[in-house]
């Protein structure tokens, strides 16, 4: 093996340039294409001025939510600062939590919790004010709550306190999911695990991406079974499918090598989970690929078809499995499509992988069979 | 010692090669002459394991053909007609590639001299910048890394110029005496192969071929 590696350190030196393109390309890609995706989400949020009259619990539970909004930009200013922003328009609007709104909320008082600026400007105001009004409708409903509870057991021995009830109201509606409900109707299969790749799916991006450049890669299985050159290998240590499949396990080694620094990048950049398990579905992606790239390899005699093949593979591929255009009608209604995703058991986390093994059946049936020398 | 007897060759019902026997003695240059699709390649190839006879036995240092292919690839050394290198690599960079693939080792003095005996001096030259008889000299110093007993060219100065023919002619010739191997040798060029063989094998029916040989006055096998 060290001889083998030795002849492919001379192949690499020729093409370090482009192999190391290659081998970066899906890792600096994909963090490119989300950074642009996180910063073009950036420019399209709503800039919210929130001013705090007070440092309570409830005042910050709504703060919280506010932030939490993924299509609002809160900024934190004083009163004067709102109103100034407001009407320069830097902000769209500015909303006050008022001094006492946790009391105010406490003694079941609805109105006058929240006060807003807004401008003639503000395109934004009015579905920002509604969402931030159910918001504090939320907290004065379970204070509602909270004082029937606690006028109906007057008489009881067991007493609720204020506190106790909300905060078993809150529970309640984190366990029950009640704003979040799947719907399906009769007779057709629940779609409670999506199997689509979102377009900002980290791993979906770059499981794509990494498709394409490992087929293009693996261009050098075309390269090495010249037929000129093929008439050397019985005259060496090595038939010609051992020394494919000693350099397969060789670029293998080495793309698995640069998957690795990839997970530890976007564990760091973008904030990716780094777990073994993780590691290892990302060993057997990489493995799968590297098999699918070699026996497409093997297909052909000419570098242009191949490389033409390679990114009809890739587009078919990111389309079947959802990552270029949704495909949420198709999969709900033809379920057994995912099945034909290759990708399918990598970004589903799922271990058993039928492409794998297929692959790495017929690659077994290719080593068995016989090879043939013509001068 | 090569031993070839009652070698035959069809495919279906074409026969190819039909009856032929000789033998070759170490440190001797045997020529393979004859017209196009006359069956010189295919002898060729049989005799490099490439191919199977259709009938016929052949020993090489009575290593069976049929029982022992695989150890007696590493006793042959086969020089194709086409170029059977790396043309991005270096002189040096092809040598080093086949050699860490071969069977016997080399290490890079050797085999620098190995490319130096047959006046390739052009060690670290890209094979694309090569003349035609730079890249032929480097398809046979290949051939040779692994010290093989049985040398076989196929047409090895086609299309070259005459000084690289006379160079790789008289290293063939050293080869042969010096290190006592055995060549077998196939060209369309009759002025290279009265002077570089000792014997010559006549393929096929032209009599063309066999006149002109026979009035060179070399041993002459025809089949």
């Amino acid at each position: 093996m060290i001889d083998i590696i030795k002849t492919r350190f001379i192949h690499w030196k020729k093409q370090r340039i482009s192999l190391l393109f290659w081998l970066l390309f899906p890792m600096i890609c994909t963090i490119f294409i989300i950074q642009l995706i996180t910063a073009i989400q950036e420019d399209s949020q709503i800039p919210v001025g929130i001013v705090m009259e007070e440092d309570t619990v409830l005042a910050n539970h709504l703060y919280a939510k506010i932030k939490n909004t993924p299509i609002l930009r809160v900024v934190n200013v004083t009163e004067t600062e709102a109103k100034q922003k407001v009407e320069s328009h830097e902000l769209d609007s500015a909303f006050v939590i008022q001094e006492d709104y946790e009391e105010n909320i406490k003694k079941g008082k609805r109105n006058w919790l929240i006060k807003s600026y807004s401008s003639n400007l503000s395109f934004a105001f009015t579905p920002v004010k509604e969402m931030i009004i159910s918001f504090v409708q939320e907290e004065t409903g379970r204070s509602k709550t909270a004082h029937t509870v606690h006028d109906l057991s007057t008489d009881s021995e067991i007493k609720f306190s204020w506190e106790e009830v909300t905060k078993k109201a809150k529970n309640i509606q984190v366990e029950e999911d009640l704003l979040l409900t799947t719907f399906s109707f009769a007779n057709t299969p629940n779609a409670s695990k999506d199997p689509n790749i979102t377009p900002v799916n980290t791993w979906g991006i770059w499981a794509v991406l990494s498709l394409l450049s490992t087929f293009l890669i693996f261009d050098w299985v075309i390269k090495e079974r010249k037929s000129v050159l093929l008439l050397r290998y019985p005259f060496i240590r090595f038939s010609i499918k051992s020394f494919l499949l000693r350099n397969l396990l060789l670029y293998t080694m080495l793309l698995f090598f640069v998957d690795i620094i990839t997970v530890i990048l976007f564990h760091y950049v973008l904030n990716e989970s780094l777990t073994l398990a993780g590691i290892g579905l990302l060993f057997m992606y990489r493995f799968m690929i590297n098999l699918g790239a070699f026996l497409s390899g093997l297909m052909f005699h000419r570098l242009m078809s191949y490389y033409g093949f390679s990114f009809i593979i890739t587009m078919f591929i990111s389309i079947l499995s959802g990552a270029t255009v949704p495909i949420d009608g198709l999969t709900n209604r033809f379920p057994w499509i995912v099945i034909y995703n290759p990708l399918y058991s990598f970004l589903e986390q799922e271990w058993f992988n039928p492409w794998l093994l297929l692959l790495l059946l017929v690659v077994i049936l290719w080593r068995i069979k016989g090879v043939k020398y013509n001068a | 010692m090569l031993e070839v007897h009652s070698l035959s060759k069809s495919y279906g019902n074409k026969t190819i090669i039909q009856d032929i026997s000789f033998t070759v003695q170490p440190t001797e240059i045997v020529g393979l002459v004859g017209e196009n699709g006359a069956g010189k390649s295919t002898l060729l190839s049989i005799l490099a394991t490439l191919l199977k006879p259709t009938k016929g036995t052949i020993a090489l240092e009575n290593l069976n053909y049929l029982s022992h292919r695989k150890l007696l690839r590493e006793k042959i050394g086969f020089v194709p007609q086409d170029i059977a290198i790396w043309d991005n690599f270096t002189v040096e960079e092809n040598m080093i590639f086949f050699e860490k693939l071969s069977w016997k080792n080399k290490n890079n003095k050797e085999l620098r001299q190995l490319c130096l005996s047959m006046n390739l001096d052009k060690w670290k030259e890209p094979v694309k910048n090569l003349s035609g008889g730079m890249k032929r000299k480097l398809n046979l110093a290949i051939s040779l890394i692994h010290d093989p007993e049985l040398l076989l060219l196929d047409e090895p100065t086609a299309g070259i110029d005459l000084k690289s023919r006379k160079e790789i002619g008289s290293y063939l010739k050293s080869l042969a005496t010096e290190h006592e191997k055995m060549i077998i040798y196939t060209s369309h060029d009759m002025d290279e192969i009265t002077s570089i063989c000792d014997r010559v094998l006549c393929i096929g029916q032209d009599a063309f071929y066999q006149n002109l040989l026979e009035s060179s006055g070399k041993p002459l096998l025809a089949f």
